[in-house]
């Protein structure tokens, strides 16, 4: 392998793990915002305070997860001045302040904020603390708004020109209102809230299988599962507007979207010659398959999430729903589904782009920094020996406190785990 | 103007260096809690806090990529070797941090019990033998572009820098622990010792940094001078603590942290990335970004620290142990 190589695997690697967890805490810090809106609006404390019990339950599976989209997201962030240093030479300009104000405005806030608010139950007074969820809610949507712009930059350069060697932007409107942006950002979107439906559908049905807390997860089975199906539908539409873009901007990855042969394929890799000057600029045709699987996954899922609703018609409220067996048991696949889904539209946005760092302007081989083939397999196999460790434990953890349920105490008045082990080992 | 974001920027660094300093110290002394139940209690303390801390570097980072793009980029490849050390202990310490509470199994405890003191120590002495390296100018490579050797950071004056890093976090880390524990437990007496230990262990590295700052620096007087603030505020953080501020202690200890960040600009200036034979260096006019970013800059990230500031003021209040609580 070669650095330029070892570099990438790094970069998907690193995004991967970090996109897996993220992806989920885009979704979920919604659902929270929104379980703790409802029950600060409840006057009977009897009902607020099981209201509340689903904000800690929830919340508390959200910030484990949240710690591991932190530690990933270092990771991310380092790397483009460790081995993409080619990046900001050329593109620093353009990329530079929006990955900045992405850091500044999202992540200075949303830490502190989040910090305050997962901690800060019984702490902070109730309208302040809700205040602080919306507060984490709305940053990280910012903070995707910023990295989508970069991103969408580098699939689709707009607003810009290039003086001796250095791009400059001529027009910072045309660079934040790039649809190579915002198509992503509402397909992300769908997919989040879908992906957070599915995780609350499969953790209730878990539950109601066996029988435990009826009252807690029937209604977040049906929550979960109609959430999932509007975040299907919304991922599905923004997909298709999506893909009929492409072709206007990235005619190349279209071409081996689509799964484009033969002719066909030959005619599109004549019109980026043209285009680019001599060379092969087609991306990988492997990535056909990424972007078909995940199609056919979104298509399964708009008519398969809705099942698991329906596991309640005609159950009296707290009667047993465990021989509904099917589907109770569906969302435990779908769930999976979904996260396969998400890794193979990001390898298809991703490699789909290659060979460009920035499409037309800049190679991922000329943004590649002067590092050693030695210096870059250490930092790639210390990232993946140490992240993916740590995510293999987050998961683990997730899944454990999900099973054990609200009375698990996961999030408590001063800590992350207060009521469960630490007592029991004093 | 270019110098408004060089200052902005390096006041992240110092602001992170001076808030983690304390998680650093309370890291590296968490095996001085004798019982699981004061260990939980350490953890605890910091637990609130650590995130509001340590995201000063990514901000730093983010900052560095927008304001001056060519910085992030050769500082970054410069320091690449030492980073990837500092980036793995962070992730470790994060995640010790995160989980030592989620299990019970006392082999589960007794890892993170290990990982955190260990990554606390890696982050202390790293940081400040990388920046005293700053300090000093990094070295060439065969290239032409300005790295940070294996004998740049074995430098006396590097290693000082780690020494003086190390001392400054475990007295921080004493002070800060000591306020959530009760006063008298063997707990509080074992780190009213470390306390003692490291003030004129501390005071002494810092003499020490300053002289061999002074003979093998560019930059006597600016070295000597920050060596002197840093030492000064020092005394002023005891006589805090023996007047029964130990706020006010913890405040002065973490001057030796923000004058850092402080070190570096006073020995070079406006050369921003520095070595010791000039080849390979990198000047402020040619490092800042465009007048276009810096203005979208101005814009949005000024205002974000009218919010943020009294944020992490809240945070503190809310979290910070009360003495002797
Ligand atoms: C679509 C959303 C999205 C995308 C594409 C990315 N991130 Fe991310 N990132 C988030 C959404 C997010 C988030 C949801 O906002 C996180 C998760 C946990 C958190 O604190 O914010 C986050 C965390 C996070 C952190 C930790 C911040 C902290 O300390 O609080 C960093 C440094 C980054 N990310 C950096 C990056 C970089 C450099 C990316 C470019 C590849 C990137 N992220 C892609
Ligand atoms: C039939 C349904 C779907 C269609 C038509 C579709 C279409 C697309 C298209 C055209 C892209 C852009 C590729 C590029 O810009 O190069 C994309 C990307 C992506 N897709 Fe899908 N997709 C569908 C379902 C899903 C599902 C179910 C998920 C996840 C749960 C998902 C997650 C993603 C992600 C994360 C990206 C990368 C970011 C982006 O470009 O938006 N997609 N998809
Ligand atoms: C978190 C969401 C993201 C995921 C899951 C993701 C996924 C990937 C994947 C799978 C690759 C490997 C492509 C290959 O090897 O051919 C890659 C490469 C890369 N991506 Fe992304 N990406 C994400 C967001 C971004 C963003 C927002 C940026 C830019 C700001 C970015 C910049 C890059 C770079 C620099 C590379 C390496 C060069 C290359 O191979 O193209 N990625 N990403």
């Amino acid at each position: 392998m070669n650095v330029v190589d070892l570099a990438r695997l790094q970069f998907a690697v690193t995004a991967t793990l970090h996109f897996l967890f993220v992806a989920l805490t885009l979704g979920l810090v919604t659902v929270v915002a929104f379980l703790q809106t409802r029950a600060l609006r409840t006057k009977d404390p009897e009902r607020r305070s099981l209201r509340m019990r689903q904000v800690r339950f929830w919340g508390g599976l959200y910030v484990v997860n949240y710690a591991l989209g932190i530690i990933s997201g270092l990771a991310q962030e380092f790397q483009f001045g460790l081995n993409w240093s080619g990046l900001s030479h050329v593109l620093g300009n353009v990329v530079g302040a929006p990955l900045a104000i992405e850091t500044m405005v999202a992540f200075f806030l949303e830490a502190t904020f989040l910090g305050l608010w997962a901690f800060g139950f019984g702490r902070v007074p109730p309208r302040a603390h809700l205040a602080l969820i919306w507060g984490v809610a709305f940053t990280a949507y910012a903070s995707t708004f910023w990295i989508m712009v970069v991103n969408g930059f580098m699939q689709r350069p707009v607003g810009y020109e290039m003086r001796d060697g250095t791009a400059h932007v001529t027009d910072w409107g045309a660079v934040v209102t790039n649809g190579a942006t915002w198509y992503a950002i509402v397909h992300i979107a769908g997919a989040v809230t879908l992906l957070a439906g599915l995780f609350m559908t499969a953790v209730s049905a878990y539950h109601l299988r066996r029988d435990r807390d009826i009252g807690f997860f029937r209604p977040t089975l049906v929550q979960g599962s109609l959430l999932a199906g509007a975040g299907a539908l919304v991922t599905t539409a923004a997909g298709v507007v999506h893909l009929v873009a492409l072709d206007d901007y990235q005619p190349e990855k279209y071409a081996v979207v689509m799964g484009a042969t033969g002719a066909e394929l030959d005619r599109a890799r004549d019109a980026a010659a043209a285009a680019y000057g001599t060379g092969d600029w087609l991306p990988p045709v492997w990535v056909g398959v990424a972007s078909l699987l995940m199609l056919l996954i979104g298509l399964l899922l708009v008519v398969l999430v809705w099942v698991p609703a329906t596991a309640v018609r005609g159950a009296p409220p707290g009667a047993s729903l465990a021989r509904r067996r099917f589907r109770l048991r569906l969302p435990a696949v779908l769930l999976p589904l979904g996260f396969v889904a998400m890794i193979c539209g990001w390898l298809s946005r991703e490699v789909g782009r290659q060979p460009w760092m920035v499409t037309g302007e800049l190679t991922v081989r000329e943004a590649i920094g002067d590092v050693s083939v030695g210096g870059m397999l250490a930092s790639f196999l210390a990232f993946t020996f140490v992240l993916g460790t740590l995510a293999v434990i987050d998961w683990v953890l997730i899944c454990h406190y999900a099973r054990r349920g609200p009375d698990a105490g996961l999030l408590g008045d001063e800590d992350l785990f207060p009521a469960g082990p630490v007592r029991a080992l004093d | 103007m270019d110098v408004f974001w060089y200052a902005l920027v390096g006041l992240l660094l110092a602001g992170y260096l001076a808030l983690e300093s304390i998680d650093f110290g309370v890291g590296m002394l968490l095996p001085l809690a004798p019982s699981e139940a004061g260990r939980a209690r350490v953890r605890r303390t910091i637990v609130p806090l650590f995130l509001a801390n340590e995201v000063w570097l990514v901000a730093f980072v983010g900052l560095l990529f927008g304001a001056l793009p060519l910085l992030e980029g050769k500082l970054l490849y410069a320091l690449r070797l030492p980073l990837l050390a500092l980036l793995t202990a962070w992730f470790l310490r994060d995640a010790a941090l995160w989980f030592r509470g989620a299990h019970p199994g006392a082999a589960w405890r007794r890892t993170w019990d290990v990982v955190l003191p260990v990554s606390s120590l890696v982050l202390a002495a790293g940081w400040g033998a990388v920046l005293a390296a700053l300090v000093r100018g990094l070295s060439t490579n065969g290239g032409g572009h300005a790295v940070l050797t294996a004998t740049d950071l074995l430098h006396p004056f590097a290693l000082l820098g780690g020494c003086v890093t190390v001392a400054g976090s475990l007295r921080q880390g004493a002070l800060f622990t000591g306020r959530a524990v009760p006063g008298d437990s063997v707990h509080a007496v074992r780190l009213g010792r470390v306390r003692r230990a490291a003030t004129p262990a501390l005071l002494v590295l810092l003499l020490l940094t300053a002289v061999v700052g002074a003979l093998t620096t560019g930059a006597p007087p600016a070295v000597a001078g920050v060596g002197a603030l840093a030492a000064v505020c020092v005394l002023a953080s005891e006589a805090s603590l023996r007047s029964g501020r130990t706020f006010s202690a913890l405040l002065f200890g973490a001057v030796p942290f923000l004058t850092a960040p402080l070190a570096v600009g006073a020995a070079h200036g406006t050369t921003v990335l520095a070595t010791r034979s000039g080849a390979g260096e990198l000047d402020l006019p040619e490092a800042i970004a465009d007048a276009a970013s810096l203005q979208l800059l101005a814009v949005t990230v000024l205002p974000v620290f009218l919010v943020v500031i009294p944020a992490q003021v809240w945070i503190w209040r809310v979290f910070a142990p009360t003495d002797r609580a």
